[in-house]
């Protein structure tokens, strides 16, 4: 079985070895270092076994921004959720910055951050209760945590002002730029980004994209980005 | 940072959330509390209404101390459950922290969250039927209650990872687990009455013993000392 995902990804890494870090050249720890990587899962009542990845290899070096394109049911929420230590490999490797996902999980966990395609928030809290949570999870102190809340969401177009009021209150839109702050907040190395500006609007689409590359030049990131190729809208009128 | 204080500032992080989360849904807390002062009442009335003083008091430590062990049980049973209703279960999973912080945070707002709650309960129900505690050794009462919430805490626990290995069924089993724990422990009635089978199952149902403690500490003044088999 081959996945359009599979496809993708042998692209992605000819790509990469014909770059001048080749694969068996690079001397650097890669950020991402995937090999045969495959997944099943046993579904229905007659547990029927589904490849969801199927012998996927990469390598991201530190500083890439690395695009992963596929249809929708191609596998690559899978694929990050393995990075993000979320699923068990069935076979195959993946290391973060030399370190092995399942060995290593919670070395790895703290490095990485994830925006998944839906904001996953207590909806009945604030933005600042929501990331104040993150940010204990992830060691940081409260009260600085805050601060930079404030600076990276004022950046992409949030508001002091709008922070105390409940999640269930914004647009879908606003709650997925709170996502994106509360990843950038933990100033991950290893930024996962599952299709993160679905539901955004143009204009918001290119803050987030600007902040990115930004977050990238000033923090050493590296990011990781599914998305679906996607086609012009058709318009009656242009 | 030393990995104590990672996993205990990780703890606060679901304590701090746990409040939150209650003061957002202060409505909900507030209507929770009132069901929880009127079932007290009702199945304490039913003392009220046979005469017998010392029926009352059994049916009021058995409703309010139930009331106490079932909020801190379905707290800690439900945290992966309620994170799977938020949709928040994998960005926590993510996080480095480790599941005992977690639970550990849960247990530790499950306690406070309880206590605070069964004295709002206590106190209306002693005001309204104007018990007189004069003779309660409280002393027995808070040690069989601390032992009672650490093994409520350990089943909880258990409990917890029901839904994570059973993710359709986890929650009803939960929920089958309660059920089970209130209908053996001897919460309105001693275990003596129940089938022989039943009787043995409630030996392995810790409520068993705290109800028993609370209700010697509380109603006939029983020191701790003298309960040690119940410890």
């Amino acid at each position: 079985m081959t996945t359009v995902l599979e496809q993708v990804n042998r692209q992605a890494v000819t790509d990469l070895a014909a770059s001048p870090a080749s694969i068996e050249g690079a001397a650097e720890v890669p950020a991402l270092l995937v090999e045969h990587l495959t997944k099943r899962f046993l579904v229905g009542r007659k547990r029927k076994p589904v490849i969801a990845v199927n012998d996927v290899s990469l390598r991201i070096r530190r500083g890439e921004i690395y695009g992963i394109l596929g249809a929708n049911g191609s596998g690559k929420s899978t694929l990050i959720r393995l990075f993000s230590t979320l699923l068990t490999l069935d076979s195959g490797r993946v290391e973060v910055f030399g370190h092995d996902v399942q060995r290593e999980e919670m070395t790895v966990k703290r490095v990485i951050n994830r925006v998944s395609v839906d904001a996953a928030f207590f909806k009945k809290l604030s933005p600042h209760e929501n990331l104040s949570y993150a940010a204990r999870l992830y060691g940081m102190d409260a009260r600085p945590a805050k601060a930079e809340a404030i600076r990276i969401l004022a950046r992409l177009g949030i508001g002091e002002s709008r922070l105390g009021r409940p999640l269930e209150q914004m647009s879908r839109g606003m709650q997925q730029k709170v996502a994106i702050a509360r990843a950038l907040l933990t100033s991950p190395t290893l930024l996962l980004l599952d299709e993160p500006t679905t539901g955004l609007d143009p204009r918001s689409k290119l803050d987030v994209q600007t902040f990115i590359e930004e977050m990238r030049d000033t923090h050493d990131a590296t990011i990781v980005l599914t998305t679906w190729p996607r086609t012009p809208p058709t318009v009656s009128r242009p | 940072m030393s990995l104590m204080a990672r996993e205990m500032k990780a703890s606060f992080a679901f304590v701090e959330r746990n409040f939150n989360l209650t003061k957002r849904y202060w409505g909900w807390e507030f209507a929770w509390l009132i069901y929880s002062i009127a079932g007290a009442l009702a199945i304490s009335l039913i003392g009220r209404s046979e005469g017998s003083e010392r029926l009352l008091l059994v049916l009021v430590v058995g409703a309010i101390f139930w009331n106490f062990l079932s909020l801190v049980f379905e707290f800690i049973a439900e945290t992966v459950q309620w994170e799977r209703w938020e949709g928040t279960l994998e960005y926590t999973f993510m996080a480095p922290v480790r599941r005992y912080a977690q639970l550990m945070g849960s247990a530790i707002y499950a306690i406070g969250y309880g206590l605070v709650h069964t004295a709002v309960v206590l106190t209306v129900l002693a005001l309204f039927f104007q018990l007189d505690l004069s003779h309660a050794n409280f002393a027995t009462a808070g040690a069989f209650i601390l032992l009672g919430s650490l093994s409520f805490m350990g089943i909880g626990i258990a409990a917890a990872i029901l839904p994570l290995m059973y993710v359709e069924r986890g929650g009803q089993m939960v929920f089958v687990i309660q059920s089970v724990l209130l209908l053996v422990s001897g919460v309105y009635y001693p275990i003596s009455v129940l089938p022989g089978w039943m009787q043995a199952v409630s030996h392995f149902s810790p409520a068993t013993y705290v109800l028993d403690g609370v209700r010697a500490g509380l109603i006939e003044g029983t020191p701790v000392t003298a309960l040690f088999g119940d410890v």
